[in-house]
């Protein structure tokens, strides 16, 4: 077994189609590519390759992660090369790369991403202040638990670091939030964070949301 | 003009935006500009629906192989895609370029089942193309149909320019090409319409008008120009093995009822059910050859990376050769990692044999469609199949492990008395029963589903004369079945919306009048009407008391032979003399048989070669 990781963007309309969708694309492009994937046993089998993160539907991504695991040794490179060419517009494949074969899959390793949040100018206004946002100790918003009841959430101690930068008409938001299994902080979480802050009702279609970078334990680069 | 700046905002607030997205594997982006005819296909349904019917692919693919045509999709919008749309003013669109479908040369609609005739309407609408042909300007897109309820066209004449009667794939590449020679010549729609009326599965509504008796009936269909055709012929392409076949099938990114490569095996069926329209107006049988099909299948498979391969046809294991395709498929899927679907297999040895090996230990439940009750009545719709084979291949199902049997029936069929629906009643019994003598008491889960489905008499079948039974009677029915079967442990008893069916058989057998109704069931809000979800019936109603028009005229009223129906003057080559034999044939009880064992004189050999005939006798 030899394992990849493939690193891509996506971007443009292509981000209104949903993780799941997504994969389903992936498996089609490996079956379409001549790529021979390790498949699962059983009478169903299914190929083992998965997201690091799923991606929510209407994000955009620029360093997403998909691993693989494939039955002979190929070229990164190669492969790379080969699957770019069976990308639908929006998504590209920078990079592909072997990953060490022992230990844990990306998936259980990733913990954390680096979020841009883009909010028209006029639409935020003028008062938010990362620095006030951050000095607070407690950030409260309302969540569905599993049993779809309303549960009030902390968000605050899921926020590692946030910045802001206006650039022309808008306002962004940098901001690296926990997202693994462990602790997840969805930035749709954060925006009604935002909105409570500063009174605004900041409608979500106004609200670009790009994912720049997936963050595993420990530090731990790939 | 390309709408995209203006939809992208809205992708964001809507549910599954995926659907209007465009840019697909395997869909199409030509230059506008390079190509003498755009042609918008039009699915009167979602997304999702549409990109399940191989027809699309079939005939996108056909289009868009020929250099001067560009073919884009068009669905109807969902009911929020539609309301944003509507608050935005922004005009019902291509897929592919965004364009505004009024700015395309033809806009044509498949017309695969009656309850999605309000779609049309709402897509015209949103389309910004008045609704009636006859106010349409010379701006205007030719509006065009085709499919199997296009052997009807009727109910839908006057919002459509041109009907297309039988096969499609080469007579819209044709319509296409003469589209771009009359371009050329700038001469008026109306003589690009007469300029085509001849070709065979043109139908031009606007050259006939239907006059009406006192009774409401018909008395006669008047040319407006003597140059039309008396009766148009339907379309048949002689030989599938030449016609156009995709080799590439466009992919969606979300999720669809169908998503797999699929291959059409033939076209027609031998049978003969008499209730069946398809098995009447896509006559004769024509099959693709074991090599091409494979070849096909390959193709298909390698340029969509799809999971799944199934077989297309009115019936699976009426394939001449149809053991050897399933072994030589069933080899290549395996080797792929592919699974292989089989729809309605006959169950003999082979197809369970067939069965075991590709639905291994996760077997989905066994199908049969008996469709009646009792022999008697399987007799009268010529359904040969006996309660010998059912209760046969039920057996042996058991044996191999199988935990579930989906029955599927009809009620309201011709001659029906309650004897029959106590049949269904019984086979349900006879079929737990099979299961404890073969597995014991405690045998483990097992289950029975009875499907019952309300008949609705269709246009060119042997059962076109026959009134359909009212909403109340189906009810009657429904309960009387649900009673019974109610007692019985393990079986779970479906069955469809009644009034459905009833708005269903209006529209089937319905006249040109109908257009009013029609507008008028629009104007009140009627949208996917084949959703229970969105159906209401009350609005309907009230289109019927607004319009003046009756209901049991059109569903509950027995036809004499003699009446011209309105259909009539749309040859689907099975002669009308046919229908009548087999129709009195229905009341003694007798069945016809399969024209594999001999030609059973329908008609369609006048026409063309019947590859099948005899081939069994
Ligand atoms: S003409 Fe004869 S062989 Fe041909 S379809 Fe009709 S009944 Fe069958």
């Amino acid at each position: 077994m030899h394992k990849y990781y493939l690193e891509f963007s996506k971007t443009g309309n292509i981000r209104f189609i949903s993780h799941l969708d997504l994969l389903r694309l992936y498996k089609r492009a490996f079956k379409r590519s001549g790529i021979e994937l390790v498949y699962s046993q059983g009478f169903n089998p299914h190929p083992k390759l998965g997201f690091a993160q799923p991606l929510s539907l209407g994000y955009e991504g620029l360093a997403e992660i998909l691993e693989f695991e494939t039955v002979k040794e190929y070229s990164a490179n190669e492969m790379k090369e080969i699957l770019n060419p069976l990308m639908p517009e929006g998504i590209r494949i920078q990079k592909c790369e072997a990953l060490p074969r022992e230990g844990k899959s990306l998936a259980a390793l990733a913990d954390g991403a680096l979020y841009q949040i883009s909010i028209p100018m006029e639409i935020i206004g003028k008062d938010f202040s990362s620095a006030d946002f951050l000095a607070k100790t407690e950030l409260n918003v309302e969540k569905k638990n599993k049993k779809k009841e309303l549960v009030t959430l902390n968000i605050r101690p899921m926020i590692r670091n946030l910045k802001e930068e206006v650039q022309e008409d808008f306002f962004l938001i940098h901001c690296d939030l926990d997202a693994g299994s462990t602790s997840n902080l969805s930035p749709e979480l954060l925006l009604q964070a935002i909105r409570n802050f500063t009174g605004r009702p900041i409608p979500g279609e106004e609200v670009n949301i790009i994912r720049e970078k997936i963050y595993y334990v420990n530090k731990y680069q790939i | 003009m390309n709408l995209l700046k203006k939809i992208e905002p809205l992708l964001k607030k809507i549910e599954k935006p995926g659907r209007y997205i465009g840019g697909e594997l395997n869909s199409v982006l030509k230059d506008p500009q390079s190509v003498h005819t755009r042609f918008g296909f039009a699915f009167p349904d979602s997304y999702e629906i549409g990109m399940s019917f191989l027809g699309l692919q079939i005939l996108y693919g056909a289009m868009n192989q020929e250099d001067g045509i560009y073919c884009e999709r068009v669905f109807a919008p969902a009911t929020d895609m539609e309301a944003m749309m509507r608050e935005e003013e922004i005009p019902l669109f291509t897929l592919e370029t965004k364009t505004p479908v009024r700015e395309l040369d033809f806009i044509g609609f498949t017309l695969q089942y009656e309850m999605s005739y309000t779609n049309i309407l709402n897509m015209l609408d949103l389309g910004g193309i008045p609704l009636y042909a006859n106010l349409r300007t010379q701006e205007d897109p030719f509006v065009v149909a085709g499919g199997p309820c296009a052997f009807n066209p009727e109910p839908l004449a006057d919002f459509f320019d041109i009907f297309m009667i039988g096969d499609g794939e080469e007579l819209i590449v044709e319509l296409c090409r003469r589209h771009g020679e009359w371009k050329k010549t700038g001469r008026t729609k109306e003589e690009f319409l007469k300029s085509i009326a001849c070709l065979p599965g043109i139908y031009i509504p606007a050259f006939y008008t239907p006059v009406y008796g006192a009774d409401g009936t018909l008395q006669k269909i008047e040319k407006n120009w003597e140059g039309t055709p008396d009766s148009i012929q339907k379309a048949i392409i002689p030989k599938l093995e030449d016609a156009f076949f995709p080799e590439k099938t466009i992919v969606p990114f979300i999720e669809v009822v169908h998503d797999r490569s699929v291959v059409e095996t033939f076209r027609g069926c031998t049978r003969g059910c008499r209730f069946c329209q398809a098995g009447m107006i896509y006559r004769p049988v024509r099959e693709r050859s074991k090599e091409k099909i494979e070849n096909l299948a390959k193709e298909l498979l390698l340029n969509s990376g799809h999971e799944e391969l199934t077989l297309l046809s009115l019936s699976t294991s009426d394939y001449s050769r149809f053991e050897e395709l399933a072994t030589d498929l069933m080899g290549m899927c395996k080797e792929q990692n592919v699974s292989l679907s089989l729809p309605s297999l006959r169950l003999d040895n082979f197809s369970f044999q067939v069965l075991q090996e590709i639905q291994g230990y996760k077997k989905s439940g066994l199908t049969f469609a008996p469709e009646a009750g009792s022999q008697r009545l399987r007799n009268v719709i010529n359904k040969n199949i006996t309660e010998a084979d059912i209760f046969g291949s039920v057996e042996k199902a058991l044996e191999l492990g199988w935990n579930s049997i989906k029955l599927y029936f009809m009620i309201g069929l011709p001659t029906e008395t309650k004897e029959d629906l106590d049949g269904i009643v019984d086979i349900a019994k006879k079929i737990m029963d099979l299961n404890y003598q073969i597995r014991g008491r405690k045998g483990g889960r097992f289950n029975v589903t009875v499907s019952v489905s309300n008949f609705v008499p269709k246009p060119h079948t042997p059962f076109q004369w026959f009134p359909q039974n009212s909403a109340s009677e189906f009810m009657e029915k429904h309960y009387y079945l649900k009673d019974r079967l109610k007692g019985v442990r393990g079986v779970t008893f479906h069955y469809h919306h009644a009034e459905t069916s009833i708005i269903e058989a209006v529209l089937a057998r319905g006249d040109r009048r109908l257009s009013a109704l029609l507008q008028e069931a629009w104007s009140l809000g009627c949208r996917f009407d084949g959703w229970s979800e969105h159906f209401r019936y009350p609005l309907w109603e009230k289109a019927f008391d607004n319009t003046g028009l009756s209901m049991d005229f059109y569903a509950a009223r027995t036809r004499s032979y003699g009446e011209i129906l309105p259909w009539d003057h749309i040859d689907s080559a099975v002669t009308k003399e046919f229908l009548i034999r087999e129709n009195e044939e229905a009341l003694k009880e007798a069945l016809t048989p399969d024209c594999r064992l001999g030609c059973t004189a329908c008609g369609v050999n006048q026409r063309v070669l019947c590859e099948m005939e005899g081939v069994h006798a």
